[in-house]
C-alpha cells in the first residue's frame, strides 16, 4: 500500500488535519464503507489481509481524532498545524455535498443526527417506518394496571423467566448481499431482528430502567444477534461494541459518538432509542465524566 | 521504406509520443481554452451522454463550446447531441477532403455550441498514425473556443490514454458495478504507468517503471508502492520525482446510473481505495441518477438536457459542472 507505514491519522481517513467533528465522522463511516467486506470498491485491487490492515488503522484514527484531547495530544506531538477547534472548516462543502443528512454543526446536533439517521443508508428513498414504537405500543396497553417502574420484582421475575426458557426469536432471514440488491434496483432496509412478539424480552425490556452495557449485552444474546452481525450492520466496529457492553469507557470515543453508538445499538436491537442512550449516557456521567 | 520499418518507426514515435504535444501545452498563442476529456475502460457507460450534456451545459451558460467526437470507429457523439448523420467529419479531415478543421466543426441546436463528429468513418480511422495525431492536436488547438470536450473512446489505447492525460480535466465514467469498477481501475493503472513512463524527470528510472507495468517482473514489483520503493532504492531523488509525477495525475470520477445511496458512496470508496493503493488523489466529481429519460431522449434522438430540462438528470449535470468548475477554473466560473 502506498506510503501506508507513514500515513497519518488524517491521511488514513482521508481528511484535512483541520476536519470538523462531523467531517471526522462522515469520514469515519465512509473509511468503514470503503473497506468492509463486501465492498465492491475494492474489487481487483486489495486483498483480506491489506482491507484489515486498513480497517485497524482507521479504527485507531478515529477513537484518537474523535476524542478533542487525544486530537490535541496527536497533533502536537505529529507538529500538525491546525485549530483543532470544533468549528466547521471551509473544506465542509466538499464533505456536505453528496451527504444527505448532515448539515447542522453544533455538537448537540450532531449527536442528535447520529441518533436520529442512518449515515450510511437509504437516504435517497423513504426509510420503512420504525416499528420500535409499535411493538412497544402493545405490551404497555396490557400492562396498565401494573406501574411501568416496579422494577425489582418485575425485573427479577422477568430474568428468572428467561433464564429457564430458550429465547425463542427465530434467526434472521439470510441478507441478500447488498450490492445485489442494489442491481435489482431493490432498497431495502433488511432489519436484523425479526419482529419479535416474545412478550418476555418485551416485558424484560418495558420495565428496564438503566440501560447499562450488560442489559444490551443480555437483549442481544436473547434476540440471537453475535457481536460480528451487529457489527456488520451497524457498521460499528466489533471492538467499541464490546466495550459498550462491558462499560469500558476509556476505549471508547469521546461521549457525544458513544451516545449516537447507543442509539444505533438500540435501534438494531429494536429497544427504545431515545430511553437507552439517556439510561446509558446518565450512567456513563456519572462514573466516567468527572 | 518497405512498409515493416514504417511500421515499427510509427510504432516507435507512438509509444514515445511527447506527452507535451496537446492542446493549450504546445501552442502558447492559441486562444486560451480549457480540455476536458471523458474516458472509461468500458463501452456502454455512458461517455457519450455525459460529453454530450457536459458540453451542452457548458455553453448554456455562455460558454464557447467545442465537442468533438475521439471514438473514432464508434462514433456516437452525434446522436446524443440531436444533430443528423453528418456530412463533414474528421475522416474528411484526415483525407485532406477540407481544407480546415473548422470546415468540420458543425452547429447544433445549442447556441455555443459545435460539435465534430467521428462518423462516417472510413475503414482504419480508428488507428489513428502519430502525425495525424498531432495535426489534429495542433488544429484543435487552434479552435476560438473556451472549452473543448472529447468523447473519448472505451479501452486503453495509446492514444486514449493520451488524450486523457493531456487534457485539463480528465474525467472517468462508471458504472457501479464490478466489471465496470474494475474496468475503471484498469484504465487508471495503464494511464498512470503511461503517464510515469512518459515524463522526462524520471527518464533514469524508465527500465523499472517498464518493469512494473509486467505484473510478473523478476523484481517483484507487484503495486506501485513497490514501485516507490525501488525507484528510492535507486537514488531518494528519483524516489521524490516519481511521487511529484504522481501527484500530477488527477482524474476525475463519475458514477453513472445510481439507483441507491450505496451506489454513490462506491465512489468515495474508489477515491480512498485509489489514494491508499495508487497513491493518486481522485476527484469523485458527481454521479448520476438512473433515469428512464435517457433511454427516451437517445431513442428520440433528442440532447437529454433539452428534451428533459427539468429533470433531476439536468440538475445533476449542472452540479457536476459546478463541482468541476470550482476547483478547476475558479475564473471562467460563468454556470447558470
Amino acid at each position: 500500500m502506498f506510503d501506508f507505514e507513514s500515513q497519518n491519522y488524517y491521511e488514513i481517513l482521508d481528511i484535512k488535519p483541520d476536519a470538523s467533528p462531523t467531517e471526522i465522522r462522515n469520514a469515519y463511516f465512509r473509511a468503514k464503507t470503503a473497506y468492509s467486506k463486501d465492498s465492491e470498491a475494492l474489487y481487483s485491487i486489495f486483498d483480506e489481509h491489506e482491507t484489515q490492515l486498513v480497517l485497524e488503522k482507521v479504527e485507531q484514527a478515529y477513537l484518537v481524532l474523535s476524542n478533542p484531547e487525544k486530537r490535541k495530544e496527536y497533533d502536537k506531538f505529529h507538529g500538525i498545524l491546525s485549530t483543532g477547534s470544533l468549528q466547521p472548516s471551509s473544506a465542509t462543502k466538499e464533505s456536505g455535498t453528496f451527504s444527505f443528512t448532515n448539515k447542522s454543526s453544533s455538537l448537540q446536533d450532531d449527536a442528535a443526527q447520529i441518533a436520529a439517521s442512518n449515515v450510511l443508508s437509504g437516504s435517497l428513498f423513504e426509510e420503512i417506518p420504525n416499528r420500535t414504537a409499535a411493538e412497544t405500543e402493545q405490551p404497555r396497553s396490557s400492562q396498565q394496571d401494573t406501574s411501568q417502574y416496579s422494577t425489582p420484582r418485575t425485573l427479577s421475575e422477568a430474568s428468572q423467566h428467561t433464564e429457564i426458557r430458550e429465547p425463542e426469536t427465530k434467526r434472521p432471514e439470510p441478507e441478500l448481499s447488498k450490492s445485489y440488491e442494489n442491481k435489482l434496483g431493490i432498497v431495502r432496509r433488511i432489519d436484523i431482528v425479526n419482529v419479535s412478539k416474545d412478550p418476555e424480552i418485551e416485558s424484560l425490556i418495558q420495565s428496564e430502567v438503566e440501560f447499562r452495557g450488560a442489559f444490551l449485552k443480555k437483549i442481544r444474546e436473547l434476540r440471537g444477534i453475535s457481536i460480528d452481525e451487529l457489527s456488520e450492520f451497524t457498521k460499528i466496529g466489533k471492538n467499541y461494541l464490546n466495550c459498550v457492553e462491558s462499560e469500558e469507557f476509556e476505549n471508547l470515543p469521546a461521549a457525544v459518538y458513544v451516545r449516537g453508538f447507543i442509539s444505533q445499538i438500540a435501534k438494531a436491537l429494536k429497544i427504545p432509542a431515545d430511553k437507552t442512550a439517556q439510561g446509558y449516557m446518565d450512567h456513563y456521567k456519572k462514573t466516567y465524566l468527572k | 521504406m518497405s512498409s515493416l520499418s514504417e511500421t515499427t518507426v510509427q510504432n516507435q514515435k507512438e509509444m514515445n509520443t511527447d506527452v507535451n504535444s496537446t492542446p493549450n501545452k504546445s501552442t502558447p498563442n492559441a486562444p486560451k481554452k480549457q480540455v476536458w476529456a471523458i474516458g472509461g475502460g468500458k463501452g456502454g457507460v455512458g461517455k457519450s451522454l455525459i460529453s454530450a450534456n457536459l458540453a451542452i451545459t457548458l455553453a448554456q451558460s455562455g460558454n464557447k463550446v467545442a465537442a468533438i467526437d475521439l471514438d473514432l470507429g464508434c462514433a456516437n457523439l452525434h446522436t446524443c447531441l440531436g444533430v443528423d448523420i453528418p456530412s463533414v467529419t474528421l475522416s474528411d479531415f484526415f483525407s485532406k477532403r477540407v481544407e480546415s478543421i473548422e470546415d468540420v466543426l458543425i452547429p447544433t441546436t445549442i447556441r455555443n455550441l459545435k460539435m465534430i463528429s467521428g462518423a462516417q468513418d472510413s475503414i482504419g480511422v480508428a488507428n489513428l498514425k502519430h502525425t495525424q495525431k498531432s495535426k489534429l492536436i495542433e488544429s484543435l488547438t487552434q479552435l476560438d473556443t473556451d472549452f473543448l470536450v472529447f468523447d473519448l473512446g472505451a479501452g486503453t489505447s495509446y492514444n486514449t490514454l493520451d488524450f486523457f492525460l493531456n487534457a485539463d480535466v480528465g474525467i472517468l465514467v462508471l458504472l457501479p458495478e464490478p466489471t465496470s469498477i474494475e474496468n475503471t481501475y484498469r484504465f487508471i493503472k495503464s494511464a498512470y504507468y503511461r503517464k510515469l513512463k512518459l515524463a522526462e524527470s524520471l527518464f533514469e528510472i524508465r527500465p523499472l517503471i517498464d518493469m512494473a507495468m509486467d505484473q510478473k517482473n523478476t523484481l517483484g514489483i507487484r503495486s506501485p508502492a513497490d514501485l516507490v520503493r525501488e525507484a528510492t532504492k535507486f537514488s531518494p531523488e528519483m524516489g521524490n520525482a516519481l511521487r511529484e509525477e504522481i501527484s500530477k495525475f488527477k482524474p476525475k470520477l463519475i458514477i453513472n446510473q445510481t439507483r441507491t445511496q450505496s451506489d454513490v458512496d462506491i465512489g468515495f470508496s474508489i477515491k480512498s481505495v485509489c489514494k491508499k493503493y495508487f497513491g493518486v488523489d481522485v476527484e469523485f466529481v458527481g454521479y448520476l441518477e438512473y433515469d428512464s429519460a435517457v433511454w427516451q431522449s437517445v431513442r428520440r434522438k433528442r440532447p437529454l438536457c433539452l428534451e428533459f430540462p427539468n429533470s433531476k438528470l439536468a440538475s445533476n449535470f449542472q452540479r457536476i459542472t459546478r463541482h468541476i468548475l470550482q476547483k478547476n477554473n475558479p475564473a471562467k466560473l460563468a454556470v447558470t
